[in-house]
């Protein structure tokens, strides 16, 4: 009677699948995998997506959001309210451990399978540690030490923060099994390739934390030198071509985050970053202007006739789509300069469904990453070179006239002149925040250049941590208020 | 009078003589037997039925009560009569008159309750029961259950279709009771039962009554009863009514041209503020006069010739409800029938709003042997409705009156702005919405009685809902045109089946004569499947066909098609022992086990006992001798019920697999499975007094309750590196207390003049007691920012409101302080809302919010009142509530100053450098620049109301005109709805649905 009845209480989801289903099989865990792929995606999305670009001295808030949304104002300012309750930053937090959760119960049930179809679980294996790494990397650069997720040490490391050192440790050891067991190109752009993997692991090399000791331009320049020797990609030849999208994936995508204009797979980025004035007139330029681009990204930054100022910058504004003039606004920046790689011509009556793909990693990144690694190298002619071949010879059209061609440069000049090439050439793309935090660059260039920034005056060398947000202090039994990164009470 | 005197006198010698002569003769020859029913204590004539036992043929008594019928010696004769208890008389000499005297049938006292398949005293009940009957619930024109409900039982709220009972005691699963329609248990579609059929209700308060509903007992349950054919002979029921609704509109508004200035003064407000150095007057006048995005031509026209647009009207009509039930009932000593049909017919007083109900009944019960009796309880109804679209409604109500009515445009605008979150609300009325419902309802048993006293009984219940959802929104509406969607369909398909065994044994018996018994033991086994399949597609060749042509889709990629199935169950084992001594102790004790599936493998079981004690004073030596005391009780109780209502399979982590773009994966919900996931418990305690005075003329129940509700089941916040948003769990505990009292008094009872008064009033107070872990508070977060309602703070209402205090309209002296105030961003210039800094930290943020007051009333309840002369009777129903603070978001969004759509008179008293002595801020154009009236509590309002629900007036026809027409009863009534409505919130009174009715009731 008893087991009768016990049996009847029985009843489990017959639409969806239960962990014990999934982290046990291959052809389960496959599937879950590609599932984060979509979350990484969602963390470039919409506004979220644009929070590292907030106060930077690329680009900056507009007046009326500064105005509009106080909360998020801060993080343009760097006033008292970037403190542990800030939204943003808890909402960018949270959007990360999902990824690394799944990826790390995926990585622990693939390392238990041992006799299934070893190829694909080698792959699958190869793809959870690159979410993982990159998930990390975000939160490691970001807030420093964070909890480690790995389930063959659970009990050891707890849900407390751990050393940077040891989170970069477990990202580089993740990014090299991935460099063994991905494939050179992946069939479907939404996975990711061996050369990603390299990639995103000279990156790691190059901007850990000197003080962890795992800094390494050496290593850093023998993978980037891998890439461009076996990689197979090549620059487009017209910059514009980037950002159009008819062209996704060019050759010189390594990876990107694949969308389109029908909902879920639109990014709503051109819907943030287009000009109000437009709003309710229509046209693809308009928006709510999250960010615009600083006064020294849309000016000071560029010499005449490089192409990527206007495939970069809309500089101003004066007619909406059906051409009538636009001139009563309430802030003068509306008509002003706005950032234009996100415009989707596709999309010009609703431009929150805009979602051309958007750029992570791409071979002119590869080139200026393998052209900073020789300078630090102590190979700077080199260097100097691979910058006029390729990067500044396309932003020319092909031909680079010889006053802009750089030339007889100390390193330091170098390393000045490196940075502004990486604005001029990845601007809005989502790096620039790591390159001054990297640099040592993060307080003086923000200061001089972000009009909030500099108006407040309140940014200091804490700030390129954001804090550990409340919520999680709150929830999380290991994490207490005395572990909160310093600067934030 | 003297003619029939001298005939008694006549008969009475006769009878003597052949009582003396001829004894054999009697014994065999049928006499007529007469004589006169009376209302036993005041002696008034009643009109009954009369028959003799084992036949079903019978005469009535006439209206001064007499009658006739013949019989022999040792005839048993038995006497019904609707509001009075049965009687049976042995017939020892049918020569001699006789004299019936029959009782009233109390309403509050003498009933029986069915709880858990076994019927109860209500004499001998101990726990806490609210009953009303089928004459309460249907002496006002009402079509459901929880409008039936309202103001009528002590402790009962309406809330939506369903009822909160005894306040708050969960906090956000299974909130409402369970209903127990003929011991089927529902949760939901309590819309759908005809409330005719209904002979009564009774709502089971305390954890004695609830327990043996266990496990989903603790926010109380409603037990149905439907009617039964009680009459013997048949009877023929048919009522009728027809009700008209008018929507009232007073909500006070400013016209055009203050409309049109307001608005030029929030953008020159707002302008000025980011320009200070530019001159407002000629900012203001060239938005007034010139060209600007924030004023159309079409606006311009309305401020020039004042002309206001009133959208509402153009949604607004006259509705009509019409109710038509029939019903067909009798019984025979062996069996009973009960046929009803009945067919509800809505007309909405908003357009295109209407619905329909269908729906029949069949009772029955039958007595096979004599130790078998076999029944069932089965209902079929059908709706069918038709919907306005959602929006329509508050589009047109809160619409720019300035913007000319037009079914042309997509959306509403604002001077050249197109309100995107507004779609036309004319275009909004060629959305086509329709639903419909089929449900099937039955239960049917099987009783044994293998020997007196034991009774088993099995019944299996069977609720089948089938619910079809469609729309159509056309290629040349805002909602069916965004991103070219060129129309858009949808069918959505719901199936419900619930399954239900119970079975029981009760045995009754008595021990040595004082001790009585009365045992129950049982079990049930109930499951609940569900499943849902929707489509969705765009883009149609042609508007034409609605959503009748889903094959009328051109779109390639645009089509989405989704299904799901659950299935739940819940098996349980309970008993319960009702002991009674003398009529003078009583005790219940309950127990139940409840297995459900919606928890993991070791936490299933929970198991709810109860115990509860009644001590009937009046049998008590002392209080039997006080006359003016009719009865007197004590009640209390003690028990645990339960509430498992939570998403299905929360005990684990679901993976859901999608297919996108050509890539198949599986997500994992934001929820984490818990695996360890308990039962939440109540523990109640409940102690009550009832008593009744002069002759049961007066009645009192006084009850105190004191819940404790632990182990709650809510969802609770995690850590974000869990990887998880949150997890269902069992956390923290509520305090629930409060008092109920309920009056019912004849105060008057003549002949031709009686007026009875009835009366509750209920208090209850909840408290947050226990959240858990560090957490001291659990908030509500819209985006940014801390929603008002909705928090859960230790020590404080669940139903808390939480804002910034208003301190004051900013004013130039207040400059100095203002500006050393940080207050994140926002805005304070002169004429602004400053909030009150209650940490006085010169910085305005969260901590400077407060609970500052609840929704939570400190008293509500009911009363009604029934008078009636001679064949009139005038009937009324009020509810109130006391003490209870309200938001009034309409009017801070009338108030919010930005002169983009409709707006408060109140507003034209705004701050202005003129002026300054005033508390309505200036206005403003960006709403989220400064503090919002919505963020403050400046607009907090005490909300106490008395509402008289409905009142109707009645006339019956004398029965000796109907008696030439063989009609049994023939009632007809006028009544209103909401006709008064007093609220110290003025606001809400402002539209209101007020609702005439006509109706008939015949019997024959």
């Amino acid at each position: 009677m008893t087991s009768c009845m016990d049996k009847f209480l029985e009843e489990g989801p017959q639409t969806s699948l239960t962990p014990e289903q999934v982290y046990t099989k291959v052809q389960n865990i496959e599937p879950t995998v590609l599932g984060l792929y979509d979350k990484y995606r969602k963390t470039r999305n919409d506004r979220l997506g644009l929070m590292y670009m907030m106060g930077t001295d690329e680009s900056e808030q507009s007046e009326a959001q500064i105005v509009w949304e106080t909360n998020q104002a801060a993080l343009d300012t760097y006033s008292s309210v970037l403190n542990s309750k800030h939204v943003r930053v808890q909402s960018r937090w949270n959007a990360f451990w999902p990824i690394i959760v799944s990826a790390a119960s995926s990585i622990y049930g693939l390392n238990a399978i041992k006799n299934d179809d070893t190829g694909r679980r080698d792959m699958v294996l190869g793809e959870a540690c690159f979410l993982r790494a990159a998930a990390y990397y975000e939160l490691v650069s970001y807030w420093g030490g964070v909890p480690m997720i790995d389930y063959e040490k659970l009990s050891e490391y707890g849900m407390k923060r751990q050393p940077e050192k040891l989170i970069y440790e477990y990202i580089i050891s993740d990014l090299e099994t991935s460099v063994k067991y991905l494939p050179h190109r992946q069939e479907n752009k939404i996975r990711a390739c061996k050369y990603a993997a390299m990639a995103l692991l000279s990156k790691v090399y190059m901007s850990v934390p000197s003080e962890t000791g795992l800094r390494d331009f050496k290593k850093a320049e023998i993978l980037l030198k891998r890439i461009i020797d076996e990689g197979g990609y090549t620059l487009v030849a017209n910059y514009n071509d980037l950002y159009s999208e008819l062209t996704p994936n060019t050759s010189e995508s390594i990876y990107e985050f694949q969308y389109n204009t029908v909902y879920p797979n639109n990014n709503m980025l051109q819907y943030q970053l287009g000009s109000r004035a437009l709003n309710h007139t229509g046209g693809y330029w308009g928006g709510y202007e999250a960010i615009l681009p600083t006064t020294y990204c849309a000016k000071q930054l560029w010499e005449p006739g490089d192409l990527r100022y206007q495939a970069s910058i809309r500089d101003t504004i004066t007619v909406n789509q059906a051409g009538n003039p636009v001139n009563f606004v309430l802030y003068k920046e509306e008509l002003g300069p706005h950032i234009k790689k996100y415009e989707d011509p596709r999309v010009p009556t609703n431009t929150w469904y805009s979602g051309k793909n958007v750029h992570f990693l791409r071979y002119a990144d590869v080139l200026l990453m393998y052209a900073e690694c020789l300078n630090e190298n102590d190979k700077t002619s080199e260097a100097i070179s691979v910058i006029n071949e390729n990067i500044r010879k396309r932003a020319w059209g092909g031909s680079l006239p010889a006053d802009k061609r750089w030339s007889n440069m100390s390193k330091d000049e170098f390393r000045v002149k490196i940075l502004d090439e990486r604005m001029r050439e990845l601007c809005f793309e989502g790096w620039r925040r790591l390159d001054l935090i990297r640099t040592g660059k993060f307080v003086d260039l923000i200061k001089l250049r972000n009009k909030w920034a500099k108006k407040e005056g309140k940014i200091q060398a804490f700030h390129m941590k954001y804090p550990i947000p409340d919520y999680e202090i709150r929830q999380n039994d290991e994490i207490n208020p005395e572990d909160q990164n310093p600067g934030y009470l | 009078m003297i003619k029939n005197l001298t005939f008694m006198k006549k008969l009475f010698l006769i009878t003597i003589l052949f009582s003396f002569l001829e004894v054999p003769f009697i014994y065999c020859q049928d006499l007529a037997i007469k004589g006169t029913i009376k209302e036993k204590g005041t002696g008034y004539p009643v009109v009954c039925y009369v028959f003799k036992k084992g036949t079903t043929k019978g005469v009535y008594s006439d209206e001064n009560g007499k009658f006739s019928i013949e019989g022999k010696i040792n005839t048993v004769l038995v006497f019904r009569s609707l509001g009075y208890k049965s009687q049976e008389l042995i017939v020892n000499d049918p020569s001699k008159s006789i004299t019936v005297e029959m009782e009233v049938e109390s309403e509050a006292i003498n009933e029986v309750v069915v709880i858990a398949g076994a019927t109860v005293n209500k004499q001998d009940l101990t726990g806490s029961v609210s009953s009303i009957n089928s004459k309460k619930i249907t002496n006002v024109p009402v079509t459901t259950i929880s409008s039936a409900l309202n103001g009528k039982i002590a402790g009962v709220r309406p809330n939506g279709s369903s009822v909160r009972v005894r306040g708050y005691n969960s906090i956000s699963y299974g909130t409402t009771p369970i209903f127990v329609i003929d011991g089927v248990v529902t949760e939901g579609a309590f819309d759908m039962l005809n409330i005719e059929d209904i002979a009564s209700i009774d709502v089971l308060k305390d954890a004695s009554a609830t327990s043996i509903y266990g496990a989903r007992g603790s926010n109380g349950v409603v037990v149905v009863t439907t009617k039964k054919g009680t009459k013997e002979g048949g009877q023929i029921n048919y009522s009728s009514w027809i009700g008209f609704e008018k929507f009232k509109n007073d909500l006070p508004t400013i016209g055009s041209v203050d409309l049109y200035q307001l608005r030029a003064d929030a953008i020159t407000n707002s302008y000025i503020d980011q320009n200070p150095n530019e001159n407002r007057t000629a900012f203001y006048n060239n938005l007034i006069n010139g060209t600007s995005p924030y004023f159309d031509n079409y606006e311009k026209q309305s401020y020039a010739t004042g002309t206001s647009y009133n959208w509402i009207n153009e949604l607004i009509r006259t509705g009509i409800e019409q109710n038509h039930n029939l019903s067909f009932s009798g019984s025979s000593p062996t069996s009973s029938y009960y046929l009803s049909f009945n067919y509800v017919d809505n007309k909405g007083w908003l357009e295109k709003n209407k619905s329909k109900r269908f729906s029949g009944r069949v009772n029955l019960e039958n007595k096979v042997k004599s130790w078998l009796t076999v029944g069932t309880n089965s209902s079929f109804t059908r709706s069918e409705a038709n919907l306005l679209d959602g929006s329509a409604y508050s589009v047109a109500l809160f619409a720019n009156p300035m913007y000319p009515i037009n079914d042309t445009s997509k959306t509403m605008y604002w001077g050249k702005m197109r309100d995107l979150d507004s779609p036309n609300p004319l275009l909004s009325k060629k959305i086509d919405w329709d639903e419909s419902m089929n449900r099937f309802l039955s239960s049917s048993y099987i009783s044994i009685t293998p020997y007196a006293g034991l009774v088993f009984r099995s019944t299996v219940s069977f609720d089948v809902i089938d619910k079809k959802s469609m729309y159509y929104r056309p290629s040349y509406t805002y909602q069916g045109s965004r991103e070219n969607q060129n129309g858009e369909a949808n069918h959505s398909k719901d199936s419900w089946l619930n399954t239900q065994i119970e079975n029981t044994l009760t045995y009754k018996f008595k021990f040595k004569e004082d001790h009585s018994f009365d045992l129950l033991a049982g079990m049930s086994m109930s499951r609940n499947n569900w499943d849902n399949n929707s489509i969705t597609a765009y883009k149609f060749i042609s508007d034409d066909f609605s959503y009748k042509y889903l094959g009328g889709s051109y779109a390639e990629k645009e089509k989405y098609i989704s299904s799901d199935f659950t299935s739940s169950t819940i098996g349980s084992y309970y008993f319960k022992i009702n002991y009674n001594y003398r009529n003078k102790y009583f005790a219940t004790i309950t127990s139940r086990w409840d297995g459900s599936s919606r928890f993991g493998k070791n936490n299933k079981w929970g198991y709810f006992p109860s115990l509860a004690l009644a001590w009937d004073l009046k049998q008590e030596k002392m209080f039997s001798d006080i006359r003016l005391l009719s009865s007197i009780k004590l009640k209390f109780s003690y028990g645990m019920s339960g509430n498992q209502n939570i998403p299905l399979y929360s005990y684990t982590t679901k993976y859901y697999p999608t297919g996108n773009g050509g890539t198949i994966s599986y997500k994992p919900s934001s929820t984490l499975g818990s695996p360890n996931i308990r039962w939440e418990k109540q523990k109640q305690l409940n102690a009550g007094i009832d008593f009744s005075i002069f002759d049961n003329r007066y009645q009192f129940v006084l009850e105190y309750f004191n819940i404790q509700n632990e182990d709650l089941l809510m969802y609770k916040p995690l850590a974000s590196t869990s990887g998880f948003s949150g997890t269902i769990d069992n956390v923290g505990a509520i305090k629930n207390s409060g008092v109920e009292l309920t009056i019912n008094a004849n105060l008057i009872n003549k002949q031709n003049l009686k007026w009875n008064f009835s009366f509750n009033v209920s208090s209850d107070k909840n408290t947050v007691t226990k959240l858990y872990g560090k957490v001291d508070a659990i908030y509500n977060y819209s985006y940014q920012t801390i929603l008002r309602t909705g928090n859960l703070f230790l020590n404080e209402s669940l139903n808390s409101i939480y804002a910034l205090g208003f301190n004051k309209i900013a004013q130039n002296e207040d400059m100095p302080y203002v500006n050393q105030l940080v207050t994140g961003g926002k805005i304070i210039k002169p004429g602004d809302p400053i909030p009150i800094d209650y940490d006085q930290n010169d910085t305005i943020d969260n901590r400077d919010m407060r609970v500052v007051g609840k929704l939570d009333p400190k008293l509500y309840g009911g009363f009604s009142t029934e008078f009636i002369w001679k064949n009139f009777a005038v009937n009324a129903v009020f509810n109130y509530q006391i003490g209870a603070k309200t938001l009034n978001s309409t009017y801070e969004y009338m108030m919010n100053g930005s002169g983009q759509n409709i707006a408060h008179p109140d507003i034209l008293n705004r701050w202005t450098e003129q002026n300054t002595n005033t508390n309505i801020p200036r206005a403003y154009y960006q709403q989220g620049a400064r503090y919002q009236l919505s963020e403050l509590d400046w607009a907090l309002k005490s909300n106490s109301f008395l509402n008289l629900s409905t009142i109707s007036i009645s006339y019956e026809i004398p029965t000796k005109y109907l008696n030439l027409t063989g009609l049994n009863k023939f009632k007809i009534y006028f009544s209103g709805n909401n006709l008064l409505n007093l609220s110290t919130n003025k606001m809400s009174t402002y539209l209101q649905v007020k609702k005439y009715v006509i109706g008939v009731n015949i019997s024959l």
